[in-house]
């Protein structure tokens, strides 16, 4: 399984709120480190399926994490793409943190 | 050996803190949040799991309002540091530990803000006419109120006067450093801004473990700032919790001990925790109310009662009586005036303090009996 999209907190803490949610729903998932295409943090995030992609997001939202969450999709080896406000919708997890 | 110190620092703890603090050091050993390999997510789950326990234990859904400091002192001075504004005027009571005290009266002194302090009763009561006076007669911004008093064991009315606090608008700081682990605490009842905790007391932590709780749209300044292990490419301190509070590498193998305590409290419940030291507070109290010379402090072991039981000799000083508790019946106590100098000018001990004994939940009936027996002999041997 390809796991080439990737869910991004900007702390930890989601980071390990949402690793403990996803794994809960027995959703495929890994810990990588934040591509430095995306991000110049240290961290971590979560990276899973995009066939998963809507289960994923269903479970985000019913917990409702603060802050900026967002999701890429791995487009080519060093590409990536934005997709979460396609998804979401304007009104949702759009904040600056 | 009889150790009632527990006020100080519980000890022992339960098995699974030093398991789970070994395992760490043994088996995991890196940083939380800061690199990305798997050591280093372990560690991020350790302090996740710290995180949610004790939101657990507090009844609070959303665990990154648990911010972990060193221990309370820390919390609190963030706490009072972070919220008060130039020209605030402050309510506290005069039951209140050193850690509240101290950083409330260099602020007075410092011409930043005025002091009202609420006195209590000789048993440690809160005057509550005093503050419904002084409510009407002034405006206040903050108040810093202990929970329950490390000198005589009153668990002091807050579902009374935090209610009267927030009809005036006063943003309320709470020192739970002798309540988190000892009662049940409901945050989202109790209603406090911030309520601060230890972990090395009645949570059965290590030392070096504290925090507190943030209610939702409570923003106080952070003490320190500094790496977060987030938003690195930022040159300001990143706004969200719980890293606007945390800069700096954690403690993790306390936390790892800390999630270890809070687990096992959970699982037992508090409510089992306070109702066994209740029993062995209560045999306490009436034990030593039995030897004559001897006087007790506080509201009386038939209230709901913290495990903290203070009290002097006639013919003995505090210091006299716990250096034979130490060196010829092997119990551990503590004498003097606790931190708390304010608290024993209310109950009538300054400068002389008393002798605390705070038993704890791993304690047993017979070690209260043997302890009233021995406190029993010595008075009985004491010159006149």
């Amino acid at each position: 399984m390809n796991l080439d999209t990737y869910l991004l907190f900007n702390s930890i803490h989601y980071v390990m709120k949402a690793e403990e949610l996803l794994k809960d729903a027995r959703i495929i998932i890994d810990l990588v480190p934040v591509p430095r295409e995306i991000s110049s943090d240290c961290g971590m995030c979560i990276a899973f399926s995009e066939q998963d992609l809507r289960k994923v997001i269903s479970l985000a939202s019913r917990q409702g994490f603060p802050g900026e969450t967002r999701i890429y999709r791995r487009m080519a080896r060093h590409e990536y793409q934005r997709i979460e406000k396609e998804i979401f919708g304007s009104e949702t997890n759009s904040g600056t943190g | 050996m009889i150790y009632l110190d527990n006020a100080a620092t519980s000890f022992p703890k339960p098995p699974a803190i030093l398991a789970a603090m070994t395992h760490y050091a043994t088996a995991i050993g890196a940083s939380p949040g800061r690199s990305s390999h798997r050591l280093a997510a372990d560690a991020g789950r350790l302090v996740f799991q710290a995180r949610e326990q004790a939101a657990r234990l507090f009844n609070i859904s959303d665990s990154s309002r648990i911010i972990f400091t060193k221990n309370v002192t820390e919390a609190l001075n963030l706490a009072i540091f972070g919220l008060v504004q130039p020209g605030d005027r402050v309510l506290t009571t005069a039951m209140e530990h050193n850690s509240v005290i101290r950083p409330l009266r260099y602020l007075e002194q410092e011409g930043r803000i005025t002091l009202d302090i609420i006195p209590a009763t000789p048993t440690g009561k809160p005057d509550l006419e005093y503050l419904k006076h002084q409510l009407q007669k002034h405006s206040f911004q903050l108040a810093v109120l202990n929970h329950g008093s490390n000198v005589t064991g009153n668990i002091f009315p807050l579902a009374e006067i935090i209610p009267l606090l927030k009809t005036e608008g006063i943003t309320v700081i709470i020192d739970g450093a002798q309540t988190a682990g000892a009662i049940p605490i409901d945050l989202r009842k109790l209603d406090s801004d911030i309520f601060c905790f230890t972990g090395h007391k009645s949570l059965f932590g290590p030392q070096g473990t504290g925090g507190f709780v943030l209610k939702e749209g409570v923003l106080p300044s952070p003490l320190i700032r500094g790496g977060t292990g987030s938003r690195s490419e930022a040159e300001y301190q990143p706004e969200f919790l719980p890293d606007y509070y945390e800069s700096g590498t954690p403690n993790t193998i306390g936390l790892a001990g800390l999630a270890a305590a809070l687990m096992f409290i959970n699982q037992t419940t508090v409510e089992e925790i306070h109702r066994r030291e209740r029993e062995l507070t209560r045999k306490l109290w009436q034990g030593l109310g039995t030897i004559t010379g001897l006087r007790l402090y506080g509201p009386g072991a038939d209230q709901d009662h913290l495990p903290i039981i203070s009290f002097t000799l006639n013919q003995l000083t505090p210091a006299e009586i716990a250096f034979n508790l130490d060196r010829h019946h092997d119990i551990m106590v503590r004498v003097g005036l606790h931190c708390a100098p304010l608290a024993h000018k209310t109950i009538g001990t300054f400068p002389q303090g008393t002798v605390r004994l705070a038993p704890g939940y791993f304690n047993t009936d017979r070690e209260m009996e043997t302890v009233i027996e021995a406190i029993g002999k010595m008075a009985a041997h004491s010159p006149g």
